[in-house]
């Protein structure tokens, strides 16, 4: 907002000379034009030299005899020499913090705003008060819009780094998947093509055992017949056909296996919930969220489980944990440089579930630490990394008035403790989240 | 029959790897191993045609084990299989791994048994050209390249950093001009953009390949579509993607290699049939009748 200069409150009324008669002010004071104004500025070649307010005024003029001492004199008699002076190139502000430094309660005068030691116009106290509140008004209408504005744009990147996990997510289990789908395919396809072979073998065993029963042909035919047969078996035992077929099987039926549990965890990971009334647990989030997290983890990190014997069900949102327990353990596979072990161990400590989540990797450098969990703070390229994934694991612990925290280490790798309540107080329960 | 050649699969899933070979066994002498080091010293030894590998395994990821090979054995044909394509993987398998083709998991079994077929057949007729001394390179005559781009960037850029006695680079900066220069020169190096004023150039640089197995192509490109670009792999031979925005050191790098190529190709024909694709139909006829009218294979193959 552009800074207005005081002028634009000025009144620009004609001034008076120090030689005016008090009787001629006395008129002054009752006519129209100032009826608008406490104080009549006093100059001399336009020079300000004085004020006098309409309260000094009457306290002279009404005083017992007052009008008949003093009717004859000229004001410069009556005058204050010290008018509240603004320069003219003020800001509102300027000028309110000037006026108000001066000022006497009640308001009995008006500021004089000069150019130069040279009188400009007259301003009133009201008029600058009412200014300054319109100011403030529209300063307070811009930050709502603004605070508006960043709430709008806020939501939007939480909802990119929900696309970003998601497009994790995505690439994960298209992967898990099709793997198994390629080797699943590909065997169904082997199965079918021996299953010809197979075909012939039926066809010419079925031949033989009906020539056999019925005696519908001779022994050479017979013979000949068992020898086709017989090559027919040679071939597959030496193709392994039949070996091999129940191997692909048995493949074909784990990858299948492999699959659903592929889709279970991606039920169980992105279920749909918004309340906290939820009894969940904990071991089923982490198992579900390693399922979607194979494609990160696999490479080269391999994953120990050090789950608590008994662990209290938790109530809280469990896509929310899940999202959060993806986050850091992809987080700690890409901690890890070449090969090395991420270890997830949960806790049962009183009212409260803990996992901790450790990792031999880098570990975090000193310097980031403190910004870990601030919004757009990302050690990842421009387009990897949001900035956002930590902070909203942060708030979301946070909605489920948990605590999360770490400890790192260079070079030995870092561990993070996520503590969570196993009841949510009352009003946490109807609170949605977005 | 024919003799059985020599293949090499590896996965680090031994369940894709009995799968495969079931498919496979009946054509070739199939060796599957989830071990890189394994396939590193399988291919030392042995005359392997083709060599398909996963992209994600633990300790060497699909691109390391293809660009060992291609260091090991650069005769073998090298093909990915893998069940998810990032944008990076694929533009790593071409730059480090040169890849024949970039398959997805699932596959489909004819399909893989004939681009299999295509590379092992490819490689028996040039297993033993790809060694070319850097002797005979050096009678191969002058390479000229073709940048088609929009700004004249990188003409520039490779005019400071590519000594012009070695190769004469020309420029169009638009589709017309370019077509010009190449019906009417002997462009042996292309490099432009998957996009051309707001164009898809994709399909005109399947086409090209297709006609002209001999042209190599350098592409820089904004894309992010793995997709796309793996077609460019199977359908375009790409030789080397540039991702924007394009590092100078990659460039120089790609263009050097390039030219390198060029010559190899040049003493050795043949080889331009390791980086054949499938014709292109339709569109492709119109584009190829305005060329071919000038342009001679300089190969004399086609």
């Amino acid at each position: 907002m552009k800074t207005e200069s005081i002028t634009t409150l000025a009144k620009r009324i004609a001034p008076i000379a120090p030689s005016t008669l008090i009787s001629k002010v006395a008129e002054y004071f009752l006519s129209d034009t100032y009826s608008e104004i406490l104080s009549l500025p006093v100059v001399v070649d336009d020079i300000l030299v004085g004020v006098i307010s309409r309260y000094d005024f009457m306290e002279v003029y009404l005083s017992r005899y007052g009008r008949d001492l003093y009717e004859r004199r000229p004001v410069s008699f009556i005058m204050g020499k010290s008018p509240i002076r603004v320069a003219h190139d003020l800001s509102y502000e300027e000028a309110s913090d000037m006026v108000t430094k001066q000022i006497t309660f009640p308001i009995k005068e008006d500021f004089i705003i000069t150019e130069n030691r040279k009188y400009y116009g007259i301003g009133v106290v009201l008029d600058l008060l009412k200014a300054m509140e319109d100011k403030l008004r529209n300063r307070q209408q811009e930050l709502d819009s603004a605070y508006q504005k960043l709430k709008q744009s806020q939501a939007q990147l939480v909802q990119t780094s929900k696309m970003a996990a998601l497009g994790t997510m995505v690439a994960g289990v298209a992967h898990e998947i099709n793997t198994p789908l390629g080797y699943v395919r590909n065997n169904l396809e082997i199965l079918q093509a021996s299953m010809g072979q197979v075909d012939e073998l039926y066809a010419g065993s079925q031949e033989l055992v009906k020539n056999v029963l019925y005696k519908a042909a001779n022994t050479e035919q017979i013979n000949n017949r068992a020898g086709n047969l017989a090559n027919m078996l040679d071939e597959l035992e030496e193709d392994e056909v039949i070996e091999e077929s129940h191997q692909l099987y048995k493949d074909s039926l784990y990858g299948i296996d492999r699959i659903s549990e592929i889709v279970m965890g991606l039920k169980n990971f992105s279920r749909l919930d918004r309340a906290m009334d939820e009894q969940i647990d904990i071991h089923q989030c982490i198992n579900s969220t390693l399922t979607i997290a194979k494609n990160v983890v696999k490479d080269k990190v391999k994953v120990e489980k050090n789950f608590a014997a008994e662990l209290s069900l938790v109530e809280c949102m469990p896509s929310r944990i899940n999202q959060v327990l993806l986050n850091i353990i992809t987080n700690a596979a890409q901690a890890i440089e070449n090969t090395g072990k991420i270890t997830i161990t949960t806790l049962q400590r009183g009212q409260f579930v803990l996992i901790k989540i450790k990792d031999n990797g880098s570990g975090i450098p000193l310097q980031v630490r403190d910004k870990i969990f601030d919004p757009f703070f990302t050690t990842k390229k421009v387009g990897d990394g949001t900035g956002l994934g930590m902070p909203i694991c942060h708030q979301i612990i946070e909605q489920h008035n948990g605590e999360i925290s770490f400890e790192t280490e260079i070079g030995s790798g870092t561990e993070f403790s996520i503590k969570l309540p196993i009841k949510q107080p009352k009003t946490a329960q109807v609170q949605v989240l977005q | 029959m024919n003799e059985r050649h020599n293949i090499l699969l590896i996965d680090d899933d031994e369940r894709i790897l009995r799968s495969l070979r079931a498919l496979l066994r009946s054509d070739y002498k199939v060796k599957v191993t989830t071990d890189p080091h394994e396939a590193i010293d399988y291919l030392k030894k042995n005359n392997v045609m083709a060599i398909v590998s996963d992209m994600r395994m633990p300790i060497m990821n699909g691109v390391e084990v293809l660009q060992q090979a291609m260091q090991v054995s650069p005769g073998t044909m090298r093909l990915l299989l893998t069940g998810y394509a990032d944008k990076e993987s694929v533009i790593d398998s071409v730059n480090h791994g040169e890849i024949y083709r970039y398959i997805n998991k699932p596959w489909d079994g004819d399909t893989l048994k004939a681009q299999i077929a295509e590379a092992v057949d490819v490689a028996v007729r040039t297993y033993h050209l790809v060694n070319i001394a850097e002797e005979e390179l050096k009678n191969a005559k002058k390479p000229v390249a073709l940048v088609l781009n929009e700004s004249r960037e990188l003409v520039d850029l490779l005019n400071a950093e590519i000594d012009d006695k070695n190769c004469e680079i020309l420029y169009a900066d638009n589709l017309e001009a370019g077509y010009e220069i190449l019906a009417n020169k002997p462009v042996d190096i292309l490099l432009t953009d998957t996009v051309l004023a707001d164009m898809d150039m994709t399909k005109s640089l399947k086409v090209l390949k297709s006609h002209y197995p001999e042209l190599i192509t350098i592409v820089t490109t904004s894309y992010q579509d793995s997709n796309l670009l793996i077609s460019l792999i199977n359908e375009g031979q790409v030789f080397r993607f540039l991702l924007k925005p394009i590092s100078k050191p990659m460039l120089i790098r790609s263009f050097i290699s390039a030219k390198t190529r060029v010559k190899q190709n040049e003493v050795n024909p043949q080889l331009t049939e390791r980086n054949k694709v499938k014709r292109q139909r339709e569109f492709g006829n119109k584009l190829i009748e305005r060329l071919t009218l000038k342009r001679r294979p300089r190969a004399g193959l086609f």
